[in-house]
Order: structure tokens, then sequence, then C-alpha cells
């Protein structure tokens, strides 16, 4: 009997493992503290094929800077990224695997001392 | 003879043990063992065989109790190591399923929006999220577009300097 419970045992540690939520820096702008910050607007969609998240700086650099650094934290786990500049505005992507999916987070700097952040992906990726 | 029995050696005491397990010693002799090892100290694997099989308690008890109750403490360990493991990995299942819910309610459609600090109806949601899916999909877009055209300006370069 106790054999069989040490063998479910590691068969749940064992699923818990192989489907690892990527646990973002970026993700740290959702997690409630700013939602009623008056200088973000955060949006939050999931369902079954998507995950979604986005988050709108305005006029804040202090938000900006943090928002910029928890980018930076999270760029060495890219598998590719990408650094725009055209124009006058400035937009950073990139591309994380995690569960075999690909993340897309990406992040526009707007005038003003204002940003766009967002992590989209399928589901799978995030459980 | 008891003092002359009791100065027996160890190799002494073994060689009589092996006799007596060879059925070489006489009835007598067997009896002059029995009481030997019912009052000696010393201990051999070929000692401790013979006084179980001539039921000494002397012999066989420290033997059985020096043993058993450690293979019973491990077992009486390792079964509630094994429940508590089993127990814990049932409850982080249940509560991490739960949680995951519980924080964006129904897993086949959530949607949640907050504008400037506050937290928007389902329908104002719904739309300011829709215009954030869009926004996000038209940058994505753009940088696939802008890196192609950097791309294929740079084919373009390497091209014609291969050309010349």
């Amino acid at each position: 009997m106790k054999k069989y419970i040490l063998i479910l045992a590691f068969t749940i540690y064992s699923i818990a493992a192989f489907a690892k939520a990527p646990n973002l820096h970026v993700e740290r702008m959702f997690d409630g503290s700013y939602n009623t910050n008056q200088s973000v607007s955060i949006n939050i969609s999931k369902n079954l094929d998507r995950y979604f998240r986005g988050c709108t700086v305005t006029n804040n650099k202090s938000i900006l800077d943090k928002v910029s650094k928890l980018f930076e934290k999270d760029l060495p786990r890219a598998t590719r990224s990408q650094d725009l500049i055209s124009n006058g505005s400035k937009f950073r992507s990139m591309v994380i695997l995690n569960n075999g999916e690909e993340i897309y987070i990406g992040l526009s700097y707007d005038e003003n001392n204002g940003c766009y952040l967002f992590i989209n992906g399928p589901q799978n990726a995030f459980k | 003879m008891k003092t002359e029995e009791l100065n027996l050696t160890a190799e002494e005491l073994d060689e009589l043990c092996r006799l007596y397990m060879d059925c070489k010693l006489s009835v007598l002799e067997e009896k002059e063992l029995e009481y030997v090892l019912s009052h000696t100290s010393m201990t051999s694997p070929s000692i401790i065989e013979v006084g179980s099989l001539m039921n000494i308690p002397a012999i066989v008890r420290p033997y059985k109790t020096s043993r058993k109750p450690k293979f019973r403490i491990w077992k009486f360990v390792s079964g509630i190591a094994a429940s508590l493991t089993a127990i814990l990995s049932i409850a982080c299942f249940f509560f991490y399923s739960q949680t995951s819910s519980m924080s964006d309610g129904d897993t086949t459609g959530y949607i949640a929006a907050y504008r400037h600090g506050e937290l928007l109806n389902d329908n104002e949601a719904v739309v300011a999220t829709n215009i954030a899916i869009a926004k996000a999909d038209s940058l994505m877009n753009l940088a696939s577009l802008t890196e192609r055209e950097y791309m294929l300006k740079a084919n373009n370069i390497i091209n014609e300097t291969h050309n010349n």
C-alpha cells in the first residue's frame, strides 16, 4: 500500500515539474499592486487559446524605469529579441520558450515617460 | 568445571560451535556447551546461530532486540513519511488548481481591466482589452515587417557587394 502511495506522490510531483509556470519578471506588473495606480492601465485576458496581459504606463518615470528593469531581467531567458528604433519611437520585444510554446513580450515606449508592455502567448505556455 | 569452561577463548568456542553444527559432540558435551554459551559474553555468528538453535535467551534476546526495533522504527517513519507526502501532494494539487481558478475566475474566458486605477465593468473591460490586444498585435506585426524589411535590405547590400 505504501509503495503505491509513494508511486502516486512521485507521479504527481513529476506532472507538476513537467508543466512549469514561466515565472516572468514582467508579470509583477500584473500581480494586483498596480491595479489602482492612476498612472497605470491594466488589461488581462485569458481564454482556452490565449493568455494576454497588457499594461499602459502614462507619464510616470519611476514606473517606466521599473518596467524597463523587469524587461531587462527577463531578457537573458529570451530565445530571440529585437530592438526597433524608428521615427523617434522605440519598440523592444523578446520571445521566451516555456512548456514548448512561445511567449511574446513587447515593450513600446511612448513620449512623455509612458510605455505599453504586453505579454502574449498560448495558454499552455503559462501552465 | 564452571571456571574452566568460562576460560575458553573465542576461537575455541567457535570451534565447539562448529563441532556442534557438524553433530560431532556427545550429549554431555552439548550440555556443557549450552552451559558455557548461556554464561558467556562473547559473540560471533556461529555462537549466535548455535545459541538460537539451543534457544538460549542470553544470546537470542540481544540479537533480536537489537535488530527488530530498528526495522520497526524505519518502517514506522517511512510509513508516516509516505503518508505525509501523499497528503501534501494531493493538498498542493487541489490548492493550486483552486487558487488559479479563483484568481482568474472562469478559465474558459476571463477578462479584467483597470483604467488609470479604476476597475472597468464587464463591457468596458472587453472593449478596452480588445483594443489592447489589437495594439499588441499591430506592434508584433510591425516588428515582424520591419525586421523582414531590414533583412531584405541587408541581403540586397550583401548581394550588391558580391556582384561588384
